[in-house]
Parts: C-alpha cells; structure tokens; sequence
C-alpha cells in the first residue's frame, strides 16, 4: 500500500527509476563509483567478482546501477546484463592509455547490441586526478563517438571516483537525457 | 616454482611429492592391519593399497575409461583462484582433468566449460566477506556418448525403472542369509560389490563437488586482496564430509604458496587412505536408510542409531566393530556417528591440524547435508507461495522451472536451502537419477552462476523449443536472473519471501502496455516483442482461478508455519511422506480399469496433485503391490467391522479375501530382508488409512477443515499408545497425532479375530482374552470386559459426536458405494464383496437382516472357524517375521500397548509349534535348491535351537 502511495506520488512529481548498466576494463573505477555515489566512501579492497548492485537516488530519480566485472573472462557476460536497461555508463581509466584501444573494442561491441540500441551513452573519463591521464575530450577524440554514434545520446564526462568529481553531472546528464518512463 | 594449469597424469615429473603412504606395499600394510589379522583381509588390503598407489601414481585418468576405481572416496582435487586480469580461472586439476573440462593455459584459448567450472569455484560476491569461508556444492553428469562430463544431465542416464530394478537385485538377500553370512563384512563388501557396481553405473555418472572459497586481503596484490578456492570431486552423496578438512587445506593452501600443489596432491591421497566401506555399507541400505530416517522419537532413533548396540548390528548385518580400517586407519563408534582418523598417513606437506582432522559421518546418509532446523520454516514459507502457484498450472503446460535467488544469504546457505528442498521435493539426490513427471527429471543445481545461463536455455529448450514438463530448482545469488524471464516460471525471492509468477509477470506488463499505450522499445528478454512470440496458450491459460482449493498438504503445511510449537524436521518430513502415501492410496482405490498401468501412476498422482513433495520410493512397483494388498486388507476389515450383521456367505468371501491378502503379504515379506524392510518403510509411514477415509483427497478443500477435531477420535481411542503417550496424545496437535498414526494395527486385528464367532459382529466381539498376560500353563481364560471396538479406532467416525459446525463436508459417497478390487501384479484380480457399506451402530443406521438360514449349520460353522483360524496364523506369522527383523521389532515396540503386546505373546503360544515349523519349512523351500551339506544343517539346527531358546526367554520374562 504505502508503495503504491509513492509510486504515485512519484509518478505526479516526476519521481521515476531506471536500470543503469555500468561497464569498462577491470580497474577502471566503476565499483569505486558506485560506492562513491551510495555511500560517499571509498569501499575498494578487492576486484569485484561478478557484479554489484546498489539504488542511488538522485533528483527523483531512482538509479538501480549495476556494476559489472571487467575482467576478460568476464566481458562476455556482460550481455546477459543488457535487458531494460535505459543507460550505459562506459567507465574508462584515462591514464591507461595501454588499454585505451582495448577498451574502444569493448565499447563498441557493447552498442553494436540490438538489445542496447536505444540507451543512453554515458562515458566517465575516470581517474582525472592522475598524472598524465587524458582529458574528457581527448578520450572523447580517441572513441570517435560522433563518427559512430548517429541515432544514439552520448556524453562523455571527466570524473575522479575519490573525491566525486563529475558523478553528479554525468547522473544529471543521464536523468535530463531519459524519456520519463 | 609451480605453475598451473596443472593436469598430473604423471607424477614422475619434479614435482610429485615426496610424502607417502606408511602402508606402502604388501609387507607394512599387513603390519598395520594386526587387528584383522587372517589371510583374507591382508590380501584385500594390499589389492587395496595396490589400487591407491594406482591413484597415487595417476592411473585413475582411467577412471572414466574402465570405471575400475569405484571406491576411491574422491576422485578429483581442483583449485581456483581469482584473477585480477582475467577473472575467475582453474589453476589445478589433479591427477588429471576432468573429461569436458580441460584447463586452458592462461586463458588463451579459454573454453566456455573450464570458465563454468572457475565461476562454480569462484561464486559472485565473494569479495564481500574477506576472511571467512563459503561454501558451493555443484555436479557434474558423465555423458557416455561422449565420454565427457557436462554441468547438465544427459538423457543418456539410465531411467529409474532400470535403477530400481538394480537396485532390487543388489538387495536380494535370503532371509536365513542374516546375521551368519556376514562375519566378514568388509570381505564381502570388496568382492560382491565390485561387481554389483559395475553391474549399476549409476553411482559415477554423477560427481559431486564440494567447494571452499575465500578472499584473503593483500597489501601486496595489486587489487588488494587474494580470491581462491579448493575443490573436492567424488561420487559420494555423503560429499559435506570433507567440509572440515577442505576448510583447513584451504587456510594452508592460501598461506603457503611454495607447495600448494604438494598440498593438494597430499590431501587427496590422505583422504583416499581411508576405507570407507563401511559406512559405505551402511548407507547403501535404502530400505533402513528410509526407516531409520522416519523414525522421530529420540529415545528410538539413540536405541538403533548406536552402533554399540545390538540393534544397530542387527540392522546392517555387522557382526562385530572394528576398530581399524583395513588400511588401520582408526574408526571409532558414537550416537550416530562413525568417526574415521587418518592414522596411518603421513606428509611432508601438510598441516598437523590436517593430519589430525577426523572424519565425522552421519549413519543416515540424509543427515550428512547438516541440519535443517535453521530452513524449515522457510521451506514452509516457501511451499506455502509456491502451492497456489503449481495449482495454477495447467496439465498442457505443465512446467515449473523454479529459481530461488538470495544475495543475503551465503552461497553455503543459498546451497544448503537448495538441496534440503530438493531432499523434501524428490528425496534429494535421487531427483537427479529419477524422473519426476513424463519421464522428466528435476534439474537440481544449488548454485548458478550468470555464465551459465545460455547452456541452462539450452538444456531446457529441447529442438523444438517445447519448454513443457521441464522442472528445476536452481539457486542463484544474481538478481539480474529475474529478467532472464524466459528462463523461468517462478522466480522466489528468498531475501522478502516473494514469488514471481512468469505469466502474471507477462500479463502485468501487457496491461500496462496497454494503458500506455507506447511503442515498444524495451528491450531483452523482457521485452513485450519476445512476450508475444511466445505461443499463445501460455497466455491464454493464465487466467486466475478465483478461489485455490487447499489440498490436505496445503492445509499441513500451512498449520505447521502458524502452530506454536516447533516442528523440527523429522515431523516435517514425516508429514509429507503420509500426506503422500495417503493420496497415493486415495489414487489407486479410485483408479479404474482403464487408468493408465503403475509406471504411468507417478505421472497420474502428479497431474491429479500437483503437490511438489514426491517420495518415489513408494511409487516403485513393489511397494505398490503391497500398498494395493493393505488397502485391500483395510477394505475387508472395513467391511466386516463397519456393518451389524453381514450374510454368512459375505462373511466367508471377505474372511477369505483377508486370508488371501495375508498369505501374499507373509510369502512376500518372508521371502528376503529388502522385501521385508519395503514393507516396514510402508507400515512406519502409511497412516491409518481411517483418518481421510470420508475426504475425497483429490478434490477437498481442507481450508475450512477443523483437522483437530478429524483426528480426535483417533487420539482418543489410540490404542498403540501407552497411558502416558495417549495423555501426550491428547493434549499434542493433530498434525502429532496425524504422525503418530500408522497401518499396523491392520496386522493386529486378525490376531483378536474370535475363533468361535457365528456373525461378523462376534468376529469383534472380545479382544481382551489375547491382551492378557500370558498364562503359565498356556492359553489364558477369556475376561469379556474389553471392548474391541474401544482398542481399536478403525470405526471411528470422525464425523461422530461433534457439532454441526464441524461436520465435514467432504465428498464420500462414491467411495462408499465401491467395490473394493485391487489389481495385484502377480494374481488375478481379488474382488471384495460387492456389498455397500451401511453406517455403522453408533450412527444408527439402517441394520441388515442376516441370513440365519445360511448361518447356524455346524459345517458352516467349522468353516467359519478354519477360516478366522488360518487368519489368526497368518497375523501371528507376519507379526513373528517383523519382530524377527530388528526394524520391526523397533515398530512393535514403538507402536504396541501392553495389551498387544501380551496378545502377540498369548498368540505367539498358542502357535508356537506350527510357527516354528512354518518358518523352518520356508527356510528349507528357500533352501532347496542350493547343496545342503553338514555345516548347513548343523546351522539350521542351531537356529531351532535359537527360536526355541527366544520363546522360554519370552515366557520367563513375562512371568517375571
């Protein structure tokens, strides 16, 4: 009952919830995002084994974000993520610049999905604390997401996990881009 | 330094271990086996030891090729760990890998099947809990089309009739065979049933993995903390054993990097040091496995569950305990338990903490899954959601494909739930060898993980995509599995306790769809475009019923969730296992010719119940057939009790009929010990088949049912108990009584039948005559005083003396009016008299006239007599045959007054030398054909002398 009374409380006020699916290489920062956003902590004491799943409420918006291993072994499940999802959250460590090409690859073979089509694209350029990490237009350059992205909402935004940097704008991105479900 | 991964077909190379077993060799393992010192046993155990060496040395590579090691304890060791670039992987496979899945080197050319196993072995979530353990238990099925195993089970497994069928020949013992053939139990465990095994392949087509995992934080690691996991693979079903020694090989394995595969290699010759045969034995007997777990009194299950006592040699046919194994290895003996200590090996590499770890294993193999205590009501919870949901389904698509997902829980309680649920729903492990509905197994997998989601669709969806009579209980700790919608049909959040239903799901959102009235644009499985590709039916038939009849097992488990007390799980179980047999009962009286033959009755009771929990034990052919003699049996007494006075000629049809019934049921169960412990599983689980008798069990609808007041006259006029159990009866739940209740007294009656009764009512008329002490002279004088309608509740109406507000409304009049004709597999059909049953005196029915014409000539008269007499005997020769077996005698005990008890004593005179001589004659026609020589019949002689022996000890007890 007093879940049907906010879920139309929230549908008069605009509150809303969507799937967010966050991905990206292993070490990029996503779960150190996560736990930034939910509990404003730095919670980084091993390599996420499988997923985490947390609710980040922003604006209204209720942001269930899923946090899904990069390792290599694990890419390939990161499709069985993919069903109703509204956003993708791309999370790239800018100061590997190793990777970067690596994690193009990755990016791409995630939106070429037929089920990830009709997403929103936000890419966190993590890590802009770090010396020498490439800045948010460098890595935007570098993916060429306006050559490849047509039909698809896109953004990408500099972000530092431990200090919060960029979360909320690229969160507010996301929230002002979604249709109102 | 040691790399992996490892596949150690040869441990010549530099890094076999240099540990060994001390009984190395013909000449130090005849030394250490002083305590069996003959000839026989040193030769077993060097074969023995010759056959561990085999596996020390790799040879069991062999294992899937000649199926040769059957007894290794475990045959696979594999670790895990967590890689920070390339996620979860297989580091080691010892002694080798297994078929299907080979280890990739570093994940170069990673294989889909080695990242189940590492995912398997390194479950989600892990990381949360750094520093304490988990645990995860999966198997893996042999496929011998392609000589690989698989996560999945292959259809090519054999089915249960072909199981059963085995497994009836591996028990057949003769009955005389007890006790004297088994002096050496261990010899005979080594000879016969290495060929019994090769005969049943059933036990390796499935290994059962039990998994340790644990991250341990790291400064050092760039990630900060160290994942990694230990595996241990065998075919027993009694895996949880290993729990403790796999929990302490991974504290040394994490902390000792230099020889961690040393470690391995050392634990799995260790725990194969150990002779398991006999605890093997034990729980390869499935009849006393299936008794000994039903029983639920405490001082019963201390009295037959220790292994000091008689009772518990008795049963398992051990003459004597030893305290060694054959490779003198110490086995020590307690309430319950056997214990096993790895004396006899020693490492270099090991852990004294893992040297001296014990082996602790529970005598019902059942209880090796631990306690349940802390899921039953949980599972009741569960079953009380999940009910309402199976009842919905309809026979067209029948279908449940159940996944129950926890991310609060820890994979060791997410599995434990799983398979404790699973042992309720189809007795365990047997779900995976056993089909449930249409030939259809239950898929059981404790632990999933997301990697195995596309080979689960595929397993599921046959070519066609037909997705029909497709069954599993899969556990998971993913949410993202709720919207792999197609995979399942009910989704069960253990966390909040709320179920899902696939269809309400699909219409929820086809409403919505339509009040928005949006394009489509979701996307994934959930999507309304991959929704309305489904066929049309499914949607169609999802039509909610608008009221849900509770079934009798409904009603139980809903009152065991709300009752006060504690149930634990033996009561639970028990419950189920009547609820069971009472519907499977209620289906066979209602089966018509026509109904499909008994291999099709599983099916039949499914679709007509729907009840999930499901014993196939009592669905085998032969406990049919005695299940179809009992209800016969109850039909007759029935019919001779509940009318005044029957015509002569009824009287001799149905006395006739009770004879016939007894002389099948005495050859059956005197013919050997596993037809004997069938029937005594029966006997301890079948209720008094009175209770439900005016309930039509498929149809009924309990919810408005006051079941306290259906099971008061039985509570009241329980004769079985004692004075203190009947004042602990009546003031206990009817769900105790329920429990309490059994089909015992059914073998009682005859014994009371009065010789010299001219109507079926003096057939009743005293029973007092028999429950008297034993005379010392003989035959006891005939006090009328007792009642026998007051000992006995078969005529108890529930219906009678209570209030109009309790009177059931049940359907029963079409029972009433059948013919009781039960089919039995070995004879023509035993028709009962077509004769309706009229209500009984108390309810003041209409009487019938008897046919005095028929019934005063003397000739009728001694007919009569011989009849009711041969009765009698036959009541005393089954009872005689169940107090020799030490179950039964523990039945008798358990479920006998004093009266009885005396009435069995007073019987048990009165027929003692035609006993005796019956029995003998029996033992002789089993006999026959084998070459009786002197040693035989010096043994016969013996056992006279034993019987006689029994009878005067009997007599000088009751005179004391």
């Amino acid at each position: 009952m007093g879940n049907s009374v906010s879920k139309a409380l929230g549908k008069l006020f605009g509150s809303r919830e969507m799937k967010i699916l966050m991905l990206g290489l292993d070490n990029a920062g996503k779960t150190t995002i996560l736990y930034k956003l939910k509990l404003n902590k730095i919670k980084t004491s091993a390599p996420t084994v499988g997923f985490n799943v947390e609710t980040v409420s922003y604006k209204n918006v209720k942001f269930n974000m899923w946090d899904v291993g990069g390792q290599e072994r694990l890419r390939p499940l990161w499709r069985h993520y993919f069903p109703a999802t509204t956003a993708l959250i791309f999370v790239i460590d800018s100061h590997d610049k190793d990777r970067l090409n690596e994690a193009k690859e990755e990016l791409y073979s995630i939106i070429s999905e037929k089920e990830m089509e009709n997403v929103v694209l936000l890419v966190w350029a993590n890590k802009q604390d770090l010396k020498g990490a490439l800045k948010p237009q460098e890595v935007s350059d570098f993916l060429q997401l306006g050559n490849n992205l047509k039909n698809q909402l896109w953004c990408v935004v500099g972000s530092n996990a431990l200090t919060g940097q960029g979360l909320v704008e690229g969160l507010s991105w996301i929230s002002n881009n979604t249709a109102k479900k | 330094m040691l790399k992996g991964p490892y596949h150690l077909v040869d441990t010549d190379r530099p890094t076999t271990p240099k540990s060994s077993i001390v009984n190395n060799g013909n000449t130090k393992s005849n030394n250490n086996n002083n305590n069996n010192n003959n000839n026989k046993d040193n030769i077993n155990t060097s074969n023995k030891i010759k056959k561990l060496n085999g596996v020390a040395n790799g040879v069991s590579s062999a294992l899937v090729e000649d199926r040769t090691l059957r007894r290794d304890n475990v045959h696979f060791i594999l670790s895990a760990e967590f890689d920070n670039k390339l996620g979860p992987k297989v580091k080691f496979q010892y002694p080798n890998s297994i078929p299907g899945f080979p280890s990739s080197l570093h994940g170069a050319h990673s294989l889909d099947s080695t990242i189940n196993l590492a995912s398997l072995m390194i479950p989600n979530n892990v990381e949360y809990t750094p520093g304490k353990k988990d645990f995860t238990v999966f198997m893996l099925y042999y496929n011998t089309s392609t000589k690989l195993y698989q996560l999945f089970k292959p259809s090519n497994i054999k089915t249960e009739v072909q199981k059963n069928d085995n497994d009836d020949n591996d028990d057949e013992e003769n009955e005389d065979g007890d006790g004297d053939d088994d002096s050496e139990y261990i010899d005979s465990e080594i000879f016969t049933d290495a060929k019994d095994e090769n005969d049943n392949l059933d036990d390796i087509d499935t290994l059962y993995f039990i998994n340790v995992v644990n991250t341990v934080i790291d400064k050092n690691n760039d990630r900060g903390a160290v994942i990694k996991s230990i595996s241990l693979g065998t075919t027993l079903k009694i895996f949880s054993i290993f729990r403790p020694v796999l929990s302490k090989l991974l504290v040394q394995y994490m902390n000792n990097s230099q020889n961690s595969l040393n470690i391995l290699i050392d634990c799995f010759k260790m725990i194969n040091s150990l002779d398991l045969s006999l605890i093997n034995k034990i729980h390869s007997k499935k009849y006393a496995q299936l008794i000994l777990g039903s029983i639920i009194e405490e001082k019963y299950q201390s009295k037959v569950l220790n292994p000091n006592n008689e009772e518990f040699k008795k049963i398992f046919k051990i003459k004597r305990l030893f305290t060694n194994d054959h490779f003198g290895n110490k086995i020590s003996y307690e309430n319950k338990y056997i214990t096993y200590r790895f004396t006899n090996f020693r490492s270099n590499f090991l852990n004294k903490d893992i040297l001296n770890q014990q082996l602790r294993i529970p005598i019902i193999a059942d209880d090796s899954l631990g306690s349940y205590i802390i899921y039953n009501q949980k599972i009741l919870r569960f079953l009380s959601k999940f009910y309402p949901f199976i009842n919905k389904l309809t026979l067209q698509n029948f279908s449940w494909r159940l996944i129950i997902n926890s991310t609060t829980f820890s994979k060791d309680e997410l599995s434990h739930f799983i398979l404790v649920l699973s042992n309720y729903v189809n007795s365990c492990f047997d779900c995976d060898a056993t089909t449930y509905y249409k030939q259809n197994s239950i898929l059981i997998f404790p632990y999933m993980d997301i990697s195995m989601v596309d080979a689960l669709r595929k397993y599921l969806n046959d070519k066609s995509g037909n997705i029909s009579n497709k069954f599993a209980i899969i556990g998971v700790a993913n949410p993202i599995f709720k919207y792999q919608q197609n995979l399942w049909d009910c989704y069960y959040d253990l966390d909040t306790e709320t179920l899902y239903d696939s269809i309400e799901v699909i219409e929820k959102e086809k409403a919505d769809l339509q009040l928005k009235n949006r394009p489509l644009q979701r996307n994934g499985s959930l999507s309304i475009r991959k929704i309305l590709l489904k066929p049309a039916d499914v949607i169609i038939n999802t039509s909610k019923l608008s009221h849900q009849r509770n079934s009798l097992l409904l009603r139980c488990v809903k009152f065991l969730l709300t009752d006060d007390r504690d149930y634990n799980t033996s009561t639970i179980t028990s419950v189920f296992k009547k609820v069971n047999l009472l519907q499977l009962v209620e289906l066979l009286r209602r089966k018509t010719k026509t109904s499909s033959n008994s291999i099709s009755l599983q099916d039949e009771y499914m679709a007509i119940y729907k009840d999930l929990i499901l014993f196939p034990v009592f669905f085998e052919y032969s406990s049919l057939y005695l299940i179809e003699l009992i209800i016969n049996l109850h039909e007759s007494i029935e019919l001779l009790y509940s009318n005044d006075i029957l015509p002569f000629q009824t009287i001799i049809i149905q006395l006739t009929n009770i004879k016939q019934i007894l002389k099948k049921l005495y050859h059956d169960i005197s013919y050997n010990r596993s037809n004997m412990e069938r029937f005594l599983n029966l006997i301890y689980n079948l209720p008094s088949l009175k209770i439900f008798d005016n309930f039509n069990l498929q149809r009924h609808d309990f919810s408005a049912n006051d079941l306290e007041r259906s099971m008061e006259p039985l509570s009241q006029n329980n004769i079985y108990a004692d004075m203190e159990n009947r004042v602990k009866l009546l003031s206990s739940s009817w769900i105790e009584v329920f429990i309490n209740s059994n089909v015992l007294p059914l073998f009682i009656i005859p014994l009371f039948f009065e010789p010299n009764c001219s109507s079926n009512i003096d057939l009743f008329t005293n029973s007092s005559r028999w429950s008297r002490r034993p005379s010392i002279g003989g035959k006891a004088k005939l006090p009328r005083s007792l009642s026998f309608k007051k000992l006995f509740p078969i005529n108890s109406n529930p219906t009678a003396g209570v209030s109009a507000s309790h009177v059931m409304s049940a359907s029963h009049s079409s029972k009433n009016e059948e013919h009781s004709k039960i089919i039995t597999p070995n004879s023509s059909p035993i028709i009962a008299s077509p004769i309706p049953r009229t209500p009984n005196t108390n309810s003041g029915g209409p009487r019938i006239t008897p046919n005095t014409s028929q019934s005063n000539t003397p000739t009728n008269g001694i007919e009569l007599e011989n009849l009711v007499n041969s009765c009698r005997k036959l009541s005393i020769q089954i009872l005689y045959c169940m107090n020799k077996n030490a179950l039964g005698e523990l039945l008798l005990e358990k479920s006998s007054t004093t009266e009885i008890k005396n009435a069995y004593s007073n019987a048990k005179i009165e027929f003692n030398s035609t006993l005796v001589g019956d029995t003998n004659k029996k033992e002789n026609e089993v006999k026959k054909s084998s070459h009786i020589n002197r040693t035989d019949l010096m043994r016969e002689l013996s056992l006279i002398a034993e019987r006689e022996d029994e009878f005067m000890n009997l007599e000088i007890s009751d005179r004391t």
